[in-house]
């Protein structure tokens, strides 16, 4: 059961073995890849745990199922599956984009299981409703599943390993190989779909694991308006924002994003 | 080089690694409707259409932070008054002074786009025919396959009811006669002058009296037990389980008990069985604390979302359960035994009340409601019995 899970989400373990866990989820768009930057630093003293969703990166795109994947609660249903085979207790769990919901939605279900949760650009529902700013209208997303079409023809590229020369920059050469933010098409917009049209408002005050937004200065998708709405209707959430801008702080920002964190796990322990 | 740079027919941006523009040549600034020095600075999101936002926050700068070169990426920019522009675009970045630099090429590709459109619905179109036909194959194999199990369950089935129809009726008549006539001999002999039994002769008629009075309780118990049976009668309403909880704490004035109970979310289903099932939960809380001891009893309750098939593999159908749990600081139990203490007539200790009736009871219930219920303990921590229940 073990090793066909670590097989299946493609999990990496590293770090200190006898550390506390630290276990990263990725977001919508790429892959365990992402928290290269800030794995690092949590190895010295923490069990450092990493994995592909299904259809990302090296995970088995056989295993992927429709109708799992058509809700996040399938999402959610993998970081249990992972906890379980791992037997990963008192967990901190960190959750990139639509992970941060998907990481709540697990939290809620094994309470007992995750002793704090990170939310890294969090967003219960991305389409304004009513009073409810979201940042994004119905037509926008559907724009986005397009031009996830229209990149159909370079997805096949980035799908196959990376073969392109570059003579002028070896020290990329290897990277290049790994292929990076490998994502199938139709699961990439399956997921899409379920990230953007989904709605957990009304999960947030269910969530009982202490938890940390991390909320980047200027970030279109998740806007400092909705994290602020994450941290006021979660119980026990702490918002903290950096100066940091994009969606992705843990590239763009990893020490700034990394030190939010230690302080955060610092502060309540 | 210098003086062709301005003559490029493609459009060429910078930008620092904040995603700023850093610096944009003469073709990018006619064709966006802009002047340079109006965007200098500016993040890139402006030039952008808000998908195509998206699509660069959450695939094309993670691409180019992790790879550094990405190629042939389809987008859409917008010009200054917000016509949108089909772009291709190649870009890669590089350390520079110790801060990362990405280059950015884009050609318009209003014709390509339109014939890739074409191209990707009628590749969409057939991939879906494809798909569907797949699908219907596949079900139409699990449809065959759950056809003959079915049958096989339904003639299992009709020999199973047979066998309690026959069951029911031995309890209802069979074993009642019998005990009838037990009861009465007993009675007539302990209608007897006071002197006309032996002092053991005595202890045996209070002995027979006991067993008689525990004997029908099991008959009765059973009775109602095989009663429950099939799906859940059509009396099913909302249920405030809260209120329902409250109300019959209130029968345990008097037991050596404490109770706290949350929010609880409301169900569907049959009101006179769920205060049978939260009855039997709370009596067992307080039935088996330690002896002479108080007991704390909490009742806490959440809406999770729970996949409905229990037994397909790989079917998935994620609805929202109530989750109730209702846990007590007694005495616990080993959890190897978490799922027989859910049969019939099991008794984890034959020194305790009751004839083991009343979590098989409990599981009925919560099966005939479509739900779950599961349990977890150590001696010496309390018990945690969980049910799930479809919410309305």
């Amino acid at each position: 059961m073990k090793e066909c899970l670590i097989d299946r989400y493609n999990i990496t373990i590293t770090g200190n073995q006898d550390g506390q866990v630290v276990l990263f989820a990725h977001g919508f768009g790429c892959d365990q890849g992402m928290w290269r930057y800030m794995a690092p630093s949590f190895e010295a003293d923490h069990k450092v745990v990493r994995f592909d969703y299904i259809g990302h990166g090296h995970a088995n795109l056989n295993a992927y199922n429709r109708e799992r994947y058509a809700s996040l609660h399938g999402y959610a249903q993998d970081v249990l599956d992972i906890c379980q085979a791992l037997d990963l207790q008192d967990v901190i769990l960190v959750g990139h984009s639509v992970s941060s919901m998907i990481g709540a939605l697990a939290c809620i279900r094994e309470p007992d299981r995750f002793v704090r949760l990170i939310m890294v650009g969090p967003s219960p529902r991305y389409i304004n409703d009513g009073d409810y700013y979201g940042g994004f209208e119905q037509e926008d997303i559907e724009g986005l599943l397009t031009m996830m079409d229209g990149n159909f023809f370079s997805w096949a590229t980035s799908m196959a390993p990376a073969i392109m020369g570059n003579a002028d920059r070896p020290q990329l050469g290897l990277e290049l190989r790994e292929s990076f933010c490998r994502t199938d098409l139709d699961v990439a917009q399956q997921f899409a779909r379920v990230t953007f049209y989904s709605d957990n408002r009304a999960d947030l005050p269910k969530l009982k694991t202490p938890s940390l937004v991390i909320q980047s200065t200027d970030d279109i998708i998740a806007p400092i308006a909705v994290g602020e709405y994450v941290a006021q209707q979660t119980p026990n959430s702490r918002l903290c924002i950096i100066t940091a801008t994009g969606h992705c702080p843990h590239l763009s920002a990893p020490v700034e994003t990394t030190d939010a964190i230690r302080q955060y796990l610092a502060s309540v322990n | 080089m210098q003086e062709i740079a301005p003559l490029i027919p493609c459009g060429v941006l910078v930008l620092n690694a904040e995603s700023c523009i850093v610096s944009i040549n003469p073709f990018a600034c006619s064709l966006l409707e802009y002047e340079a020095a109006e965007l200098v600075g500016q993040r890139i999101d402006r030039l952008l259409t808000i998908p195509s936002r998206i699509y660069f926050q959450t695939h094309i700068y993670p691409l180019i932070t992790l790879r550094k070169v990405a190629s042939e990426l389809y987008l859409n920019v917008q010009t200054r008054q917000r016509v949108q522009i089909p772009v291709l675009l190649n870009a890669v970045s590089q350390e520079q002074d110790g801060t990362s630099v990405t280059y950015i090429s884009f050609i318009p590709v209003y014709q390509r786009r339109q014939f890739e459109q074409e191209l990707i619905n009628a590749k969409k179109a057939a991939e879906e025919a494809l798909l569907r036909n797949d699908e219907l194959v596949k079900l139409k194999q699990e449809l065959e396959l759950h056809q003959t199990d079915l049958d096989r369950q339904l003639s299992y089935m009709q020999h199973r009811n047979d066998e309690l129809e026959q069951f029911s009726k031995i309890i209802s008549h069979d074993l009642q006669e019998p005990l009838r006539k037990i009861t009465l001999f007993a009675d007539l002999l302990s209608h007897e002058k006071p002197d006309a039994l032996t002092s053991m002769g005595n202890r045996a008629l209070v002995g027979i009296e006991t067993a008689t009075v525990r004997m029908r309780q099991l008959i009765s118990d059973l009775q109602f037990y095989f009663t429950l049976a099939g799906q859940l009668p059509d009396l099913v309403d909302t249920i405030d389980l809260a209120k329902l909880v409250q109300e019959l704490i209130r029968e345990f004035g008097m037991a050596q008990a404490t109770f706290e109970v949350e929010a609880l979310p409301a169900v569907l289903g049959n009101k006179a069985e769920l205060i049978n099932l939260f009855r039997h939960l709370l009596d067992n809380a307080v039935k088996f604390r330690e002896p002479g001891q108080s007991v704390a009893i909490r009742v806490t309750g959440t809406v999770i979302g729970m996949n409905s098939f229990q037994h397909l593999p790989n079917k998935y159908r994620y609805s929202d359960y109530a989750r109730i749990i209702v846990s007590d600081n007694g005495p616990g139990f080993s959890n190897q035994h978490s799922e027989e203490i859910f049969h019939i007539l099991k008794k984890l200790s034959p020194n305790t009340p009751g004839i083991g009736l009343g979590l098989a009871i409990s599981k009925k219930i919560v099966e005939r409601h479509n739900g779950q219920i599961s349990a977890q303990s150590s001696p010496g921590k309390g018990t945690q019995i969980t049910v799930l229940l479809p919410v309305v």
